[in-house]
């Protein structure tokens, strides 16, 4: 068992897959759809977790380790982050000022702080000493 | 003979409340649109000759053109009740301490009735109006003694974040003696 990614337009997504012997050739037999790949690098959802359980015995550790490995696009990085760490406003508790404590991948800061300004000098032109237009 | 035509450009001409609200229902840019209804409530409180200022997290938002985002707009006036009123005009209701509305999916907090410092402040025009954001070099201050006092992870990596991408435009004398008035000067990264 292990995950197979599929590009569905500009996205990505994640099944859970098995190779099934027919003869001389290996088939991959999909087994179930996991979630997009930007939504499940912060974890599997619980309630697809238990869905998954109640059907197949899932070595977690190994699928884990698995969906780790997938290289991310800045779009999913950002995706990841915005899914990840949006604040609403009505769980908004003083003392807290953003959500989500999971731990980055190496280098993702640097990566993100990176597209950041990128970004920024696109979106922003600068017109004066601490005077931007937006574009 | 021909006669020049005025120009019905809206961006030329200053926007009613209800004209404003249908565009920014109209506007696929989350930034942009809060940008606009920043622009639009500063404009109209600077004819008071009153301000406005953009800070927390929709300007660490905003410096990181969308990168790192929040889920309200945090602002500073120094006039509130008309601050409100440019709200309430403009459809939104308040829940609390925040002002949200719900057409166009945005709320608004006024964090504090004074501006603390504006010496630093950068400004962005987009149309006509131009948004006045808190200094990213206060902001950076800000995030870090979320960081050091409120062990906010998150809010240290925005400072890194803020000061990896504006390193050249910093000015770092300032930087270092605010750090060092907010107790922060230990954690402000090198």
């Amino acid at each position: 068992m292990f995950v197979r990614v599929k590009k569905v337009g500009p996205r990505r997504y994640a099944y859970l897959v098995d190779g099934v012997r027919e003869g001389k050739r290996v088939r991959q037999r999909t087994l179930c759809y996991l979630g997009p790949v930007s939504k499940i690098v912060s974890g599997i959802p619980e309630n697809v977790r238990k869905k998954i359980e109640e059907r197949f015995q899932v070595n977690w550790d190994k699928i884990n380790y698995e969906i780790r490995r997938i290289p991310l696009t800045f779009e999913e990085i950002s995706r990841a982050r915005r899914a990840q760490f949006a604040v609403s406003i009505r769980n908004r508790k003083m003392g807290f000022r953003s959500q989500g404590d999971l731990p980055r991948a190496e280098g993702e800061l640097a990566a993100l702080s990176k597209l950041a300004a990128i970004k920024f000098r696109k979106m922003f032109e600068e017109i004066g000493e601490r005077e931007y237009r937006m574009r | 003979m021909t006669t020049a035509r005025p120009s019905n450009k809206i961006t030329s001409r200053p926007l009613t409340a209800r004209t404003l609200v249908s565009e920014l229902k109209k506007e696929p840019s989350e930034l942009k649109k809060k940008m606009l209804l920043l622009g639009y409530i500063t404009d109209r409180l600077e004819r008071k000759s009153q301000s406005v200022y953009l800070v927390g997290g929709q300007a660490v938002e905003t410096y990181t053109a969308g990168q790192f985002t929040t889920g309200d707009i945090d602002i500073t006036t120094t006039d509130q009740e008309a601050t409100e009123e440019i709200l309430a005009r403009l459809g939104f209701k308040r829940e609390g301490t925040v002002w949200i509305n719900e057409a166009i999916s945005v709320a608004v907090h006024i964090v504090d009735m004074v501006p603390k410092r504006v010496e630093k402040v950068r400004t962005i025009h987009v149309r006509n109006y131009a948004v006045r954001v808190v200094g990213v070099e206060e902001l950076i201050i800000d995030r870090l003694a979320a960081a050091k006092f409120w062990k906010s992870q998150r809010d240290a990596e925005q400072a890194k974040a803020l000061l990896s991408g504006f390193s050249k435009s910093i000015d770092v004398k300032y930087l270092r003696r605010r750090a060092k008035e907010e107790k922060v000067d230990d954690v402000l990264p090198k």
